[in-house]
């Protein structure tokens, strides 16, 4: 599911920050069931444990809760929520001690990609359906998990979340630049990975 | 989708053009860049194709999620109550019975706790700096990747056989690594050896002061030098090349450089245990032996080291062998 921005609804959610500030808990109430739920599917995705997403996005609603004082209402709200949630996330993979370490299993004839242009320019239409649902989520799971902290996240908020590219670069608190580049490297890597799997499942499956 | 109809930045912006990650501006950018709107469409609905999988990755909700949120709200911070036991408070002086009871937990907290939590942080230690070695080896991908497949690390010198024969100016330095921290290949973070106490994150460098690193603090990783030599792609290497390696590689006792002080058998960032090795498919493996053999060679550094200190024989003899530089 993907959440995009929901431009139709202006600057609600900042208006119902400003009620929550003028004293009406139940605006906070409103921001807590609005984004509870997408909140959770970012840290989950992000941190890979559903478990630890869990407190991470209690922490988080938190967190907002006690420092929507000092929030600029000339910014954004949700932007400002994910920069929090985010800054978390990575605190918990640091304290737990970075993910289990598992190596990347590359293709190294596939030297001449640069690019998930090029990439698609080879690879051609993407693998059909010719694997069963689960083995296919259980693929994409994988390999989502695999992928290194700074360009998962990045593929999490493109991809799920649509944040423009400046909105991400400012959660992220990193260049702009930075951020595509990321993203492009993420989703090369990940239909990289997606083909391989297809093709060998496919083919110990023949 | 022919060449000509697009420009370099176009391609590589489909990609957000497809995600809705644009203005305005830059999507109309794209969009003029394409003389056919159907060659714009057939991009992005391959760039959909392949994107579509993703949508797999869903984490089933928690149940209660926001009543959960909203008691912990309500319940306003925890406070911990001071004791208030009038026993406690009658004497602010411990007995002899206390004090002894206080030195055998002391004891039993060194003796037993201490080695492990010392295990602990050691092998924390080790895997924080094995992530940060495979996050190097990510962003050197990414710099290969935009740049025609030419390895970051490019020193500048004819052969790897002669150049420690060369001017101290002439070998190449840590500072072709800044080309990594400069480009946003990476956060520069990765530099650090997380093994090495006292150390700190590259900052990202100014080109105007483009400079080795300012501070002994700043070194970290050693790349293989010799891949940089010419514009070597991937699949050129063997997978179990490595590309870099900690800052101190391996020197054994037969082939070894002769340096001031006594000689290392093996990184000393990791308490001398061993080392970790970056491979070119991007796999990181700790080496605890004091020499390696990957493909049939071994890792050397020549740090520090002039003509007449050099004892050893370590010049190449075959395109396996491997130097790494500081």
């Amino acid at each position: 599911m993907n959440y995009g921005a929901d431009a139709s609804e202006g600057r609600a959610d900042e208006r119902l920050l400003a009620q929550f500030l003028d004293g009406d808990e139940q605006a906070f109430t409103q921001l807590v069931h609005r984004y509870g739920h997408e909140l959770f599917q970012f840290v989950a995705r992000f941190v890979r444990d559903a478990a630890a997403a869990d407190d991470i996005v209690q922490d988080t609603f938190i967190q907002v809760h006690n420092s929507a004082q000092g929030f600029d209402m000339s910014r954004r709200f949700r932007p400002w929520m994910f920069t929090i949630a985010a800054n978390k996330a990575r605190d918990y993979l640091r304290t737990r001690g970075r993910r289990k370490e598992v190596a990347f299993a590359f293709d190294n004839n596939d030297g001449d990609q640069t690019n998930f242009q090029d990439f698609l320019a080879d690879a051609g239409p993407a693998p059909e359906d010719e694997v069963e649902a689960e083995e296919r989520r259980d693929a994409v799971r994988k390999i989502v998990a695999r992928l290194p902290d700074h360009l998962r996240e990045v593929l999490v908020l493109a991809y799920f979340h649509r944040f423009p590219y400046k909105e991400m670069a400012d959660i992220l608190e990193i260049p702009l630049g930075t951020v595509k580049s990321r993203l492009h490297a993420a989703v090369t890597k990940f239909a990289e990975a997606y083909k391989r799997e297809m093709v060998e499942k496919t083919e110990s499956g023949a | 989708m022919s060449g000509d109809s697009k420009n370099n930045q176009a391609r590589l912006d489909v990609l957000g053009y497809q995600l809705g990650l644009m203005d305005g501006d830059e999507r109309s950018a794209i969009e003029s860049s394409f003389t056919n709107p159907n060659e714009l469409d057939a991009q992005c609905r391959a760039v959909a194709a392949w994107l579509a999988p993703l949508a797999a990755d869903e984490f089933e909700l928690p149940a209660n999620l926001a009543a959960r949120i909203e008691a912990r709200i309500a319940a306003g911070p925890s406070t911990l109550k001071l004791p208030t036991d009038e026993a406690t408070a009658k004497s602010p002086f411990l007995s002899g019975r206390d004090l002894l009871a206080l030195a055998a937990a002391i004891t039993l907290f060194v003796g037993v706790f201490l080695p492990s939590y010392r295990q602990a942080r050691n092998r924390s230690m080790q895997s924080a700096c094995a992530n940060n070695l495979r996050d190097l080896g990510w962003a050197t991908d990414l710099y290969r990747s935009a740049n025609s497949d030419v390895l970051p690390f490019a020193g500048g010198v004819s052969s790897p056989a002669v150049w420690y024969r060369r001017p101290q100016q002439s070998a190449p330095t840590s500072r072709d690594l800044f080309r990594l921290v400069d480009g946003n290949y990476g956060p520069s973070e990765i530099f650090v050896d997380s093994a090495s106490r006292g150390d700190y994150p590259m900052r990202q460098p100014s080109p105007e002061t483009l400079d080795d690193f300012p501070d002994p603090r700043n070194s970290s990783y050693g790349f293989n030098r010799r891949l940089s030599l010419r514009p070597w792609v991937i699949y050129e290497l063997s997978t179990r090349t490595p590309l870099a390696a900690d800052m101190t590689p391996l020197v054994d006792a037969n082939r070894h450089l002769r340096q001031t002080g006594p000689m290392m058998v093996n990184s000393p960032v990791h308490g001398g245990r061993g080392q970790n090795i970056l491979y070119a498919d991007y796999s990181v493996r700790f080496h605890p032996l004091p020499t390696l053999k990957p493909g049939e060679d071994d890792i050397y550094r020549l740090h520090d080291v002039s003509d007449s200190q050099y004892t050893g024989y370590e010049s190449p003899r075959s395109m396996t062998d491997t130097f790494m530089t500081p």
